[in-house]
Order: C-alpha cells, then structure tokens, then sequence
C-alpha cells in the first residue's frame, strides 16, 4: 500500500484550477480526509466552494503545517518557529482574502487555519471604537439615529 | 496582521453567527460586548460568546502589557461584568474574571460564579483582590459537574461543604486564597477523582495548619510557602498522600514539616526546596529520574542513606553552610546510592573560607555511578577554591565515561581572573580523554 507521503490526490477549485498534493497535505483538511477514508476519492475531489487562489493558499498552508510540524507537544523552539511563520503568511492578505479564508477553512474543516484567520480579525476589532470598526469592515450601520441612541442609552455600562 | 484594507463589501456581517462567536471570543469581552452597536445584525451576538474575560488593569500585575496600570481614573471592570452577564445566554466554554482593588467592596461577586456554573463553566478562573475581606463563593460552585480547570486567588474564603462533587475536574489552582478550616480543604481535594495537576500557593494565617494533600489521580503538583514561620506553632506541616505523581516541586521556606503517606513509584522529575523535611518524605522520592535538590547540609546527609535507583540527573545546590567541605562528601554519599546517575549538577556557592579548615580532602572512595555512567557534569558558581579545585580534580579523575564537563564561573570574578582560572582547569588531567571541557 502507499504511504501517506507518495500516495497523491488532486483537488480542484470551483474556477476548474487543479492541484496535485499528497495525502497527508489532503488530510490536513478534515473533510477531504473524510471523502479518502469513505473511499470516494476516485480522480479529482472536486471543492464546489473554494477559488483557486484560496485553494493554492490553503495548500501552501497545509503543506507547510505537515513539512514544519513540530517533533512533539515539548518542542517549543518548533512550535515558535511555525507561529513566525504564520504571521508572516497572513501578513500578504488583505481582509477579503482573509474571509475568503475563513469561509473555506471553515468549510474544509482546518482548525489550525481558522483559529489563525479568526485570530487575524480579532486583532483588528480589539482595542477599536465601534465607528472605527464599521469603517474598518464596512459595516453598514441600519440602525435610525434614535434606536442608536437607545441602545447607548440602555446599556451605557457597555461603552464606558 | 494583515493588511486593514477597506473593502467594498460588508463580508463580516455575512459570516454565520458560530464564526462571529468564535472571532468575538477571541477579543476582550468589553470589546465583544461593544460590537452590539455596529448593526442589527449584531445586537445579540455577543450574549452568545463562550469564553469571557473581564480583568481590571490592576488586577493582573504579571502582565507586562498593561500600560495603564496607574490610570486611578478608571473604572473597576466589575459594572461591565454585572450587567453583561445578566444579558448573558449561552453555555460558557471559560469565564477569567480578575478584579482588582477599584472593585467595589459590597457587591455580590459570587453570584456570576453561580451564574457560570449553571452555564455549564468548563474552565473558571476567579482573581479577587479587592480591599474587603476575603468571601465565600455559591456551594454549587463545588459540585460543578463540567468544571475542567478551576483557578481561586487572592480574597477567597475556601468554605466547601462535605457533599462536593467535581467529577471533571482535572487542574486546581489555590493561590494565596484562606480556607474556612481544614475540613474544607479536604472536602475539595476528596471531591475531584481525576484531579491531575495541583498548583497551591500558600499565604500566611490561611487557617490550616496541617496542609493534606490526598488525591490518588495526581500527577503534578505545584507547591510553594513563603510565609515566615511562627515559630510558637511546630506542628505546621504538609502531609503527601499521592502514590501517583509523576513532577513535584516544592518551595518552602516557612519552616513547615513535610511528610509523605507513600511511596511515589512513579516519579519522573522532583524539585525540593525546603527548610524542614521528615525521612519518610525524602525516602518516597527514592524512585525519581531527574532530582533537584536545594537543602542544607542537614537535610542533604538524611537523603544519602536513600538508595536513589533510577535516578538519571541530579542538580544539587547545598545551602546553609557555604563553603563547607561537609557539602561535597555528602555529595559523594548520595552519587554511592545513585548507581545509574548520568548527570550531576552542583551549585556550590563558597565563600573565601578563613576561620574553617576549608579543604576537602580527596576520596579513595569511587562511587560506582562516576567509573560506569556519569557523562555529563556541571558546575555552577565555580569560586577557585582549593576544596572546589580537589573535588573537581577528583570527578575528572574517576568519571572514566565523561563526555561533557561545563563549568561556569563566579560572575564577580573579572575577565583577567577568569582566564587565569581557565587555563589552570584545562590542565586537570581527565580520565576520559575524549571529554569535552566548556565554560560559560
């Protein structure tokens, strides 16, 4: 039988872009492990829900997280070395691509990625003023200048 | 962090509201709880956040971020904490909540401990350091079914009733709390059967005296007394009934007794630092693979009647009697019942010894360890005097499979000095001639 490391597989992009990667690269995304282990995954897997531009980031994350993959629970010089690492990837990405990311994380099941994505709008909404946060994100404000007012009113113990 | 690009479109709001959740558990929960002004669509969204965290700034002092610790303008996070709560509706993952002395002082704190508890709390951590005294939390914080890790610091009466029950609970944390008596520390302790790491920071006038520890599941335990002894109150002491652990590491220097109920066969790393210890202690240590030992001479003579047989790596850091070549024999009675030791450590901190006969005199004796198995020696400290220099010329002499001797230097000890010295202990002849020797 074919190890985990020769052993390839083909996924492609709702844009009809393909990648070849191998299984494990494959399995760091819960649901595609899951179409190999029902044995479904006959040619290409198709991911009716992922762009090829996303679907080549995911993998360049993927691939790095099995490559990199520190020894054991103990290696912090390991771990560290992989969290600079995620910094810097998620530093070439503007927020769209973010959310494109978390919705296809979300969707192929990474968690590893998610936490990372999440983490990354996190960081932008911490320490923000509602206004700026709008801005930031686009956040159309629906409500009438009266019902803001309410709210600020009802809960001036959430904006002091 | 990524680029803050405006976008066209509002892909935040388009998120289902789990990944929102997730997103706002991930901020400060004042920050989560101010999002409900963004827009409609985020009105309710915070109440459903499962990990909380409501700190004041001056409530966490190890914290090297806080810049506005001296801010006295600010607010105790304690209104935020009330009102939020109450709006409050799902199941909460984890609850930190650390109130510093702004908090007010007649508030009813213990009711969100009730409040997370019923939400089905799996982590609670709970800091008080407000300038009332220390209170009492809701019993049914003690029978909290899915609590996980529970952490009680500061300004907390530990008062646990007998019927307790933590059947998850798996990570203890006791800092500088009080408890009612020493029934109620034994209720709690009785009331977690997997209960697998136990960190204990103790404070003066906690009201026990007789500090039990009895738990068969753990694992780990953390446990430091710095208080000063009262010296009227000699039957202060700790009593050990854990046969299962694996890392202990104790820090005492309030003059307490420790005493161990059984042997520990499964011992992996043991860190000692205590002033008072009885036999049956140090003898249910005999199984351990790595030992760190800081004791005085006293103590250090009790452990070398013990038949160390497994260990691997011992550190010793003598204390009490500096300078005193009693220390290094003593050394040497504990490497003759450590026969499988590959690696010692010795912190001998000497002063320039002038009224004591300093010099230690070199053994004809050879601990079976140093001719069959120490490979790795260090010396910590190393202070250029003569009984430092005959026992290190001893270890070379008889440590026939060494391979890496490391020998630092007092650090007072100017460069010129060093080179000096340097250069003398590269003459040492070694009887391993393939060791390395490094100084640092």
């Amino acid at each position: 039988m074919a190890s985990s490391s020769t052993n390839k597989f083909v996924l492609k992009s709702n844009d009809d872009v393909s990648f070849e990667v191998t299984e494990a690269v494959a399995r760091e995304f819960q649901v595609i492990a899951h179409i190999i282990d029902d044995d479904c995954a006959k040619k290409a897997i198709p991911l009716s829900n992922v762009t090829g531009e996303i679907l080549s980031k995911m993998i360049e994350y993927g691939k790095k997280h099995i490559e990199e993959a520190p020894v054991d629970e103990e290696d912090e010089e390991g771990k560290k070395k992989l969290q600079i690492w995620d910094e810097e990837f998620m530093k070439q990405f503007n927020m769209e691509i973010v959310f494109q990311l978390i919705l296809a994380s979300n969707y192929l099941n990474n968690k590893g990625l998610l936490d990372l994505t999440c983490c990354t709008v996190a960081d932008h909404i911490k320490d923000m003023t509602p206004d700026e946060v709008r801005t930031l994100f686009n956040v159309k404000n629906d409500y009438t200048t009266e019902e803001e007012e309410e709210i600020r009113k009802e809960n001036s113990w959430a904006f002091e | 962090m990524a680029e803050a690009k405006i976008v066209g479109e509002d892909m935040i709001s388009e998120l289902s509201v789990d990944l929102l959740v997730v997103i706002l558990g991930l901020i400060p929960t004042k920050d989560a709880v101010a999002t409900m002004i963004l827009s409609k669509r985020w009105l309710s969204i915070w109440t459903m956040v499962s990990r909380l965290e409501y700190k004041d700034a001056d409530a966490d002092t190890d914290d090297e971020d806080d810049d506005d610790d001296d801010d006295e303008s600010k607010k105790s996070v304690w209104w935020l904490l009330d009102k939020s709560l109450q709006l409050h509706e799902a199941p909460i993952d984890r609850l930190s909540v650390k109130l510093g002395t702004r908090c007010p002082a007649d508030v009813d704190v213990g009711k969100w401990v009730a409040k997370a508890v019923a939400c089905f709390v799996n982590k609670l951590e709970f800091k008080l350091l407000w300038s009332a005294d220390p209170t009492t939390l809701p019993c049914s914080l003690y029978s909290c079914k899915s609590l996980v890790e529970l952490t009680l610091s500061h300004q907390i009466t530990v008062d646990v009733p007998s019927s307790a029950s933590l059947p998850s609970l798996i990570h203890l944390d006791l800092v500088c709390v009080v408890y009612k008596d020493e029934g109620s520390l034994l209720s709690l302790l009785s009331s977690c059967p997997v209960l697998n790491l136990l960190f204990v920071q103790r404070r003066k006038d906690d009201n026990i005296k007789k500090f039990t520890i009895k738990v068969p599941s753990l694992c780990e335990l953390w446990y430091s007394n710095f208080s000063l002894g009262n010296d009227s109150d000699t039957d202060r002491c700790l009593v050990l009934d854990a046969p299962a652990l694996t890392s202990c590491n104790i820090s005492d220097s309030s003059g307490d007794s420790f005493y161990s109920i059984q042997d520990m066969p499964s011992l992996e790393n043991a860190h000692i630092d205590v002033a008072a210890c009885d036999d049956t202690f140090l003898a249910s240590l005999s199984s351990v693979l790595s030992l760190c030992l800081f004791l005085c001479d006293a103590l250090l003579m009790r452990c070398s009647t013990i038949n160390f047989s497994r260990l691997i790596k011992l550190t010793i850091s003598p204390y009490g009697s500096y300078g005193s070549s009693d220390s290094l024999n003593l050394i040497l009675l504990l490497l003759g019942n450590a026969s499988k030791l590959q690696q010692l450590c010795v912190n001998y901190q000497s002063e320039p010894a002038e009224d004591l006969p300093g010099s230690w005199n070199q053994s004809n004796y050879v601990p079976l360890c140093l001719s069959s198995q120490l490979q790795i020696f260090e010396w910590g400290e190393y202070g250029n005097q003569p009984e430092e220099e005959t026992f290190l010329t001893y270890i070379f002499a008889n440590s026939k499979h060494l391979k890496t001797a490391i020998i630092s230097l007092r650090s007072d000890f100017n460069l010129e000095l060093q080179e000096l010295i340097i250069e003398e202990l590269k003459y040492i002849p070694r009887v391993s001639t393939t060791s390395q020797l490094l100084f640092k």
